[in-house]
């Protein structure tokens, strides 16, 4: 939905609030207690009520204004995100009634499209989460007449919100286990045992499979060129602002400084093209640059600190964030004691861990915390970039993309390698400048001598 | 050429039976041939009428311990006449059951004896001679085994004798010896020597039952010498038949003699598949060096549309083994079987007192296989219930993976132990681990808390020890 910018006239209308996505794998959530009532003016910012999610209790902030008119989910009953929890209207006393009926048909739809095994996209916290606002292009599809009819009266359908059972996994206890050990994601593995239930051998058989992306980008790259498109004022999802006020906080309360160095990746490349012509697997070069960043920083402790105010922490496990960028933001998981995995267990986490992140299923003990983060847009094509530290962290790596340079070797003779760039970025009240070069000098032999990292 | 059937099931016992009827749940035309009794050993000279043996074994132990519960007796007695009359009688309707169920699912039961001609054609051969030669689209053997025969026990059906002529003794021996001590050795052992036979068990093996758990055997051991029984362990037997009854020279490692003279020899060593005569090889189907069929995951022999199942195709020989193994033969047959048995899950049972129940690896398999491994035991005399009802013998042990905590093997010596391994078949076939064990809450009083403390006791966390 369009909100009034001035430079558009249209008439006022008013605005529905949808259950918010307060957490990555929340599905629905039960409406504790509204703490404001119909009839209010609620303003930007204003507590409107308490949600308690999979994990949590909430309280949801409004991002609109306007006065409330109806709550239609009540104190005490769960509704699924996106589902309909209230409407605003400009004027006090707007006739709503018909954008009321129109909200709920939407809202319905939202309800109804849950379980079955392949509406997984209708668990994606991404979508439109906790805006409080229904943008049309990102509210569901219009109802389906056979949905309508399944739901004659809509508001029935409140309240009796069913559980969420398509975010269960069919898994026995002993194969979730193997999983969370190994970093399988179980919503990925194809279940043998009866009805789908994934048992040991499944997960201990999972192979992630190739990535497919890249001809979707490019058809994201020209098809949305064709079409003209409006302009918009996207509210910001719990995500957005999340990042926008740790990230805010970093840069402006962070004594930051930035040290380049240029790694050949000749090696690299070789042990990448031996890994995947002999055993057959392909590592990815972040993947290697994971392995290289844990070797370092066993190496310089320092670098692996997080900054608390009054002490540092020189942190024992060595948790290697790895950035994954999301529809709507980035989450950063975590591979953990990455120094103590072997390449291939980083790699096949790092692919666990995006696929989860991608499907909105990371559990808070998968993203939160870390002691070192890696943020990669070599995949772009880009050379060099500045990352901003995530706190309590006192560095953060940026990864630029692999180029082809001509150098002069010993004899003055012109070469050719293949080289990139890393950039640190270091909290200098953590880290001096020297360390931070010493930690990059060790991660730059790590990354040209990649056999070292297979001890 | 008259008959033909989707499905030809040669032999009715637990394999067998259970095939025919599967096959007819599905809706194929299906025919049982049997030589002799329907049900096979299982039902007629098996697992059944050895149980009631047992039970009166039990009753009249029961008795002999009245006392203790405050009950007053007067001597109690042993009918041997009578307590074998009741077993064959318990078998003789559990055999009238599977006729039962063969009529109620539409299975055509043939009498005789089957031999395959080719690949789907079969010969029956009645007990009168009379002929007939039938065609099936699939075949299941199901012939099962029979004792193996040892030049130096000279099976006569008198003083050398087999669990079958056991079975149909209208006399109790006095002094007997059983060779083997195996389930068959150590259920007979438990029986006669409960009913008053002096009985001397002897096994070439350092163990009671060597397949279980060592720790179990020494439990159970225990409890043998203490209720009388003789066992020779680890020893080699010599038999000489004589007039009046058998020489026997018993010999230990260290080749220390003992000499008995008994009226019995039970002779309880090794089985033999009954795969001679079927005519295999004009079908082609081959046999491994001992005479199993071979077959592959799915019970299918080397002749696609042949399968063999239970003993007659080896591994474990018992009963529930058999069964299972119809399912899956018959689920191959529908093109339905998604894989096989696992065959490290079946439970194993013997029914001495105390009773025997394992399923899974042992601790010294898991030593062998070198698995990490965390063991829970919990005594029945830590078990108010066990205590209540005077059965404080024996132990469930529990053994674990150290990493996952997946249960790996279950072994109970104890009252009621074939009935408490149960839960732990289950928890081993979902996967369980000690947690989910532990975190199931059983009822109080009941034996089947000691399973759960034993899981506890995995992790040191159980409260009664």
């Amino acid at each position: 939905m369009l909100r009034p910018d001035g430079l558009e006239e249209r008439p006022t209308m008013p605005t529905s609030i949808l259950m918010p996505s307060l957490s990555p794998t929340m599905e629905e959530g039960v409406l504790t207690k509204w703490l404001v009532k119909e009839g209010d003016l609620i303003k930007q910012g204003i507590m409107l009520c308490s949600v308690e999610t999979d994990k949590t209790t909430v309280d949801y902030e409004s991002m609109d204004e306007g006065y409330l008119r109806k709550i239609v989910v009540p104190d005490g009953s769960q509704a699924k995100v996106n589902q309909l929890i209230a409407v605003l209207s400009d004027e006090k006393d707007e006739d709503i009634t018909e954008y009321l009926k129109k909200a709920l048909e939407k809202s319905a739809a939202v309800v109804s499209a849950t379980p079955g095994p392949s509406t997984d996209s209708t668990g994606s916290p991404q979508a439109g989460s906790g805006t409080g606002v229904v943008a049309p292009t990102a509210a569901p599809a219009p109802i389906p007449s056979p949905v309508a009819a399944a739901v004659p009266q809509p508001v029935a359908a409140f309240g009796s919100a069913q559980p969420a059972e398509s975010s269960r996994i069919k898994t026995s206890p002993l194969a979730r286990k193997i999983a969370a050990d190994s970093g399988v994601p179980l919503g990925s593995v194809q279940g043998s045992g009866p009805q789908g239930r994934i048992i040991r051998k499944d997960v201990e058989g999972y192979k992630p499979s190739a990535a497919n992306a890249g001809s979707e980008a490019t058809q994201a790259l020209f098809g949305a060129a064709a079409v003209a498109q409006p302009t918009q004022d996207i509210p910001l999802s719990m995500m957005r602002k999340t990042i926008g006020k740790r990230l805010l906080e970093s840069s402006q309360n962070t004594p930051v400084f930035f040290v380049t160095q240029k790694i050949e990746v000749d090696a690299l490349a070789k042990l990448r093209s031996d890994l995947h012509r002999g055993p057959g697997y392909k590592v990815s070069v972040n993947d290697i640059v994971v392995k290289a960043v844990a070797f370092a920083l066993r190496r310089h402790p320092a670098v692996n600190s997080s900054f608390y105010g009054d002490f540092i922490r020189q942190n024992g496990n060595i948790d290697v964030c790895v950035a994954v960028s999301l529809d709507g933001g980035l989450i950063t998981p975590i591979v953990k004691d990455a120094d103590r995995k072997s390449l291939m267990a980083i790699s096949q986490e790092i692919k666990a861990l995006v696929a989860k992140a991608k499907s909105g299923k990371l559990a808070p003990e998968e993203y939160v915390g870390g002691t070192f983060t890696v943020s990669n847009l070599g995949m772009y094509g880009v050379d060099q970039f500045t990352a901003i530290i995530n706190p309590p962290q006192a560095a953060i790596l940026a990864v630029g993309g692999i180029q082809s340079e001509v150098y002069l070797d010993a004899t003055g003779t012109p070469r050719q390698r293949d080289v990139m760039k890393v950039t640190i970025s270091a909290d200098h009240r953590v880290v001096d400048g020297a360390q931070a070069a010493q930690f990059l000098s060790t991660l730059k032999s790590a990354m040209e001598h990649p056999v070292w990292l297979m001890l | 050429m008259e008959n033909t059937y989707d499905i030809l099931v040669i032999g009715s016992g637990p394999g067998g039976y259970v095939a025919a009827i599967k096959g007819a749940q599905a809706g194929k035309k299906v025919a049982l041939v049997e030589k002799t009794e329907l049900g096979g050993i299982c039902l007629n000279w098996g697992c059944i009428p050895t149980k009631a043996l047992l039970k009166s074994a039990e009753v009249f132990n029961d008795f002999k311990h009245a006392a203790q519960y405050g009950i007053k007796t007067g001597d109690a007695t042993v009918d041997f006449g009578k307590v074998m009359d009741r077993s064959r009688e318990v078998a003789k309707q559990n055999s009238n059951g599977v006729q039962f169920l063969m009529k109620k699912h539409k299975v055509e039961v043939l009498k005789g004896q089957a031999k395959l001609l080719a690949k789907g054609l079969v010969e029956i051969t009645t007990a009168e001679g009379a002929k007939q030669t039938v065609k099936a689209t699939s075949i299941i053997i199901a012939t099962g085994a029979a004792p193996r025969q040892f030049p130096q026990y000279p099976i006569d059906g008198e003083t050398f004798i087999t669990y079958r002529h056991t079975l149909a003794l209208r006399e109790q021996p006095k002094k007997m010896l059983i060779v083997g001590a195996g389930a068959i050795g150590v259920e007979f052992a438990y029986f006669f020597n409960s009913i008053g036979t002096e009985v001397h068990l002897v096994e070439m093996l350092p163990q009671l039952l060597p397949i279980e758990d060592e720790e179990i055997s020494k439990g159970l051991l225990a409890s043998f010498k203490k209720q009388g029984i003789n066992c020779y362990l680890g020893y080699t037997v010599e038999t000489k038949a004589q007039k009046s009854g058998v020489q026997v020279k018993l010999m230990d490692a260290q080749k220390q003699e003992t000499a008995l003279t008994v009226d019995k020899v039970l002779v309880a060593v090794g089985m033999v598949p009954n795969s001679k005569d079927l005519g295999l090889e004009s079908a082609g189907v081959k046999t491994d060096e001992r005479g199993f069929i071979k077959v592959n995951e799915f019970l299918e022999t080397s002749v696609k549309g042949i399968y063999a199942i239970g003993d007659v195709s080896g591994k474990q020989l018992l009963a529930h083994k058999a069964s299972a193994e119809a399912e899956v033969a018959v689920a191959h047959i529908l093109g339905k079987a998604q894989h096989g048995l696992d065959y490290g899950q079946i439970p194993g049972c013997t029914y001495c007192q105390p009773q025997v129940a394992s399923i899974g690896l042992t601790e010294k398999a898991c030593k062998e296989k070198n698995i990490a491994v965390k063991i829970g035991r919990f005594p029945f005399s830590a078990s108010g219930k066990a205590r209540a009802i005077g059965h404080t013998e024996g132990q469930v042990k529990l053994i674990f993976g150290a990493k996952y905590g997946e249960l790996l093997g279950a072994h109970i010596l104890g009252s009621e132990a074939t009935e408490l391994l149960a839960e732990l078949g289950l928890a081993m076939k979902l996967e369980a681990t000690f947690e989910e064990v532990m975190h199931t809450v059983h009822a109080h009083p009941t034996l089947s808390e000691v399973v759960m403390e034993a899981a506890m006791d995995s992790h040191g966390l159980s409260p009664h020890l």
